[in-house]
């Protein structure tokens, strides 16, 4: 594994330049919606080196931080109603519900890294276990091996989106003032390239679809500027990992696993198709227990500008309660804050600023 | 968890921990007229007592360990608890004179495990020069502790101070090594990747000593816990001073890199139980450096950065393709990313 190859410095300058010299004379924002490449952004310090006009700003990429309330408050309810071990990520824990969080329930609350380890437990324990599956389609392709193979005392409490609806949503909407994506690499090896070609023609908006080491999203960048203003088109600056049909096998089993449906976003609201249920009704944890959640609108707090961060149209040092510190990743009022992957918590790790 | 009850997060060693003793303990333990050069407020990794009639000091630090695994690639339980007081002693500038072992064993434990970290023990303070020289032992009901709680104390004598608050703007900053093995090679044995990493455990105190050779030693840490970062971080805002440090210039082993990158996990902010991290007089660096490269446990120091200027402890990071942003200390555990 040799990363320098992707971080030389050499390569690094020659890209900064021809990103200067791409660059137009008016403001240009380039929208991504992965937490991997905002934390690569900040670790790098890659807005540091763009020209002032160009901002790259963070859209709903940070699964964590697009789960609604409401599915945390199933998760508890399951917890202390049910007789389940309820599995979930990490990072799940510290999400609020509306009265209260998965790390205070903590006898039968576990903590995994993964699905598998998720029916593990079950298989090996005979308990039944629920796991509380966030992600997007990268993680959709782990969860739909193990519900095709039917596992016994097992069930999803799903809460699993797709990335292109949400970015033409987010190209429909008024303001967002998207002039091109960067798409993310991750979900790209999965879905192929085409998706995003279908949506740069019907929304005039150049796609490129990004690796995480910097030469991969300076080359991005470099590559943006030149098909922007000219005509709608895709690139794929990740070849190494995504080709134009994706992961043929993946898609074939998230079909059979899942069934496309609108879901919530947080921050947001609800983006048609979406997200992804699971067909069969025993594997999914929304049957198998008959849940059933009175939903209350979940109101944000006031001052929390997340609203704003996730579509674009704000950055995290924009928001008084970031820059007071009463939002912080201790303490997090909302979304953008909860999920490590949300742009005021990246920000936060790397002291808060866009440059030092 | 309310806040009458301590939560687990306060065990960390970050904002939680900071928050849970100046509340609950440093308001009842501090001393009033009786204050040591450096005591508990200064948090450093010994506390320093004048010795009267003297114009040496007695260092003196505690630790307790419940490291799991307690048997890992490249050390043990036994070995960290020796180790780790050991060099806590050694980054103070004290020449570490003698240890105490108190255990707390669950009922049931193993007698084998019990041997063998007590063989590592001795052992080690013993290659070490450095003998336990009394201890306590004690035997709690099942569930009353997981299994095993060592902890180790160290009295040293020093005769010039090496404290987290002594660097100055110009001095440069060295590290002893590879950085982020001991950290990697337990999430790896906790999770079952065999990245084949080992964990650098081993005492420092003879490698330091060859640096009091060369002098212009001002500051020193162990980055134990939260890394290389939160040493850096420590060190800066103890001092009052900014530092600029070169990514490309910190060592890193490639399979701990690569390992990291998998993981999500930064090299830079996990544990390592073999390395210090200094600050040295512009003047006296390159020597230093030789002397620590002249070592086996120190070929592969690095001159990693410097002290720019007075300011609140900002750790600024020049990263590899040429621009910089800051280096926080890590405020949680590292646990492998999901996404």
């Amino acid at each position: 594994m040799d990363f320098l190859e992707y971080r030389d410095p050499e390569r690094a300058k020659e890209f900064q330049e021809l990103i200067h010299e791409r660059t137009p004379d008016e403001d240009i924002k380039i929208m991504h919606v992965c937490g991997t490449h905002e934390s690569s952004l900040c670790e790098y310090g890659i807005r540091q080196v763009l020209p002032d006009n160009i901002s790259l700003v963070e859209g709903p990429g940070c699964p964590v931080c697009v789960t609604p309330v409401r599915h945390v408050d199933e998760a508890l309810k399951l917890a202390e109603e049910e007789d389940v071990t309820l599995t979930t990520f990490g990072d799940m824990v510290k999400v609020s519900g509306s009265e209260d969080r998965l790390s205070r329930e903590k006898e039968n609350v576990k903590i995994v890294y993964s699905v598998s380890d998720a029916v593990k437990l079950s298989e090996e324990t005979g308990d039944e276990v629920v796991f509380l599956g966030v992600g997007f389609e990268t993680t959709a392709a782990t969860y739909a091996p193990v519900l095709l193979n039917e596992p016994e005392n097992f069930s999803l409490l799903g809460s699993v989106k797709r990335i292109p609806p949400a970015m033409e949503f987010l190209l429909e909407m008024e303001g967002t003032d998207i002039d091109g994506f960067m798409a993310p690499g991750h979900v790209a090896t999965i879905t192929g390239v085409s998706p995003y070609r279908d949506i740069a023609k019907r929304f005039d908006a150049p796609t490129v679809v990004a690796g995480f080491e910097p030469l991969d999203i300076l080359g991005s960048i470099a590559e943006l500027l030149k098909i922007i203003n000219t005509d709608s088109r895709v690139e794929n600056v990740y070849e190494r990992a995504v080709d134009e049909e994706g992961n043929r096998m993946a898609q074939k089993m998230i079909d059979k696993a899942f069934e496309v449906t609108d879901a919530e976003w947080r921050g947001i609201g609800t983006i048609p198709d979406s997200g992804l249920e699971v067909k069969n009704d025993r594997l999914d944890a929304r049957k198998r227990y008959d849940l059933e959640l009175s939903v209350e609108e979940y109101e944000e707090p006031e001052d929390c500008i997340c609203d704003q961060i996730i579509l674009g149209k704000s950055e995290p040092g924009e928001c008084p309660l970031f820059n007071s510190g009463e939002c912080s990743p201790q303490n997090p009022v909302g979304p953008c804050m909860v999920g490590s992957e949300g742009m005021c918590n990246v920000w936060y790790e790397y002291g808060g600023r866009r440059d030092v | 968890m309310s806040d009458d009850e301590v939560s687990l997060e306060a065990g960390a060693g970050g904002l939680e921990m900071l928050k849970l003793l100046k509340e609950s303990v440093f308001p009842s333990i501090d001393l009033g007229e009786i204050s040591p050069k450096i005591g508990v407020r200064e948090m450093d990794d010994g506390a320093v007592i004048d010795l009267e009639g003297s114009e040496k000091y007695l260092v003196f630090t505690t630790d307790s360990h419940l490291v799991k695994p307690r048997f890992f690639s490249g050390g043990d339980l036994g070995k960290l608890a020796v180790s780790g007081t050991i060099n806590d002693l050694a980054v103070m500038g004290a020449e570490p004179a003698a240890l105490s072992s108190a255990m707390v064993l669950e009922k049931g434990f193993p007698r084998d495990d019990l041997e063998r970290i007590s063989e590592s023990m001795g052992e080690l303070a013993e290659s070490a020069g450095v003998p336990i020289v009394t201890g306590d032992t004690k035997v709690v009901g099942e569930g009353d502790v997981d299994g095993v709680m060592v902890n180790t104390s160290g009295v040293g004598i020093c005769e010039e101070l090496t404290p987290a608050s002594g660097l100055n703007p110009g001095d440069k900053i060295i590290v002893s090594g590879n950085v982020g093995n001991h950290g990697m090679s337990i999430v790896a044995d906790r999770e079952g990747f065999d990245f084949d990493i080992e964990s650098d455990v081993a005492p420092i105190h003879r490698l330091v000593g060859e640096l009091k050779g060369v002098g212009g030693i001002t500051a020193m840490k162990d980055p134990t816990r939260g890394g290389l970062a939160a040493s850096l971080n420590e060190m800066a805002s103890a001092s009052g001073v900014d530092l600029e440090v070169e990514k490309g210039d910190i060592p890193i082993d490639s399979k701990v890199e690569g390992a990291g990158e998998m993981l999500g996990i930064d090299p830079l902010k996990i544990a390592n139980e073999g390395k210090v991290v200094l600050g040295v007089e512009s003047s006296c660096a390159q020597e230093a450096l030789d002397a620590l490269r002249d070592e086996e446990r120190g070929k592969n120091s690095r001159i990693i950065g410097k002290c720019t200027e007075d300011g609140e402890g900002r750790v600024i990071l020049n990263t590899e393709i040429g621009s910089s942003r800051i280096l926080k200390t890590p405020r949680r555990k590292p646990i492998p990313r999901i996404c």
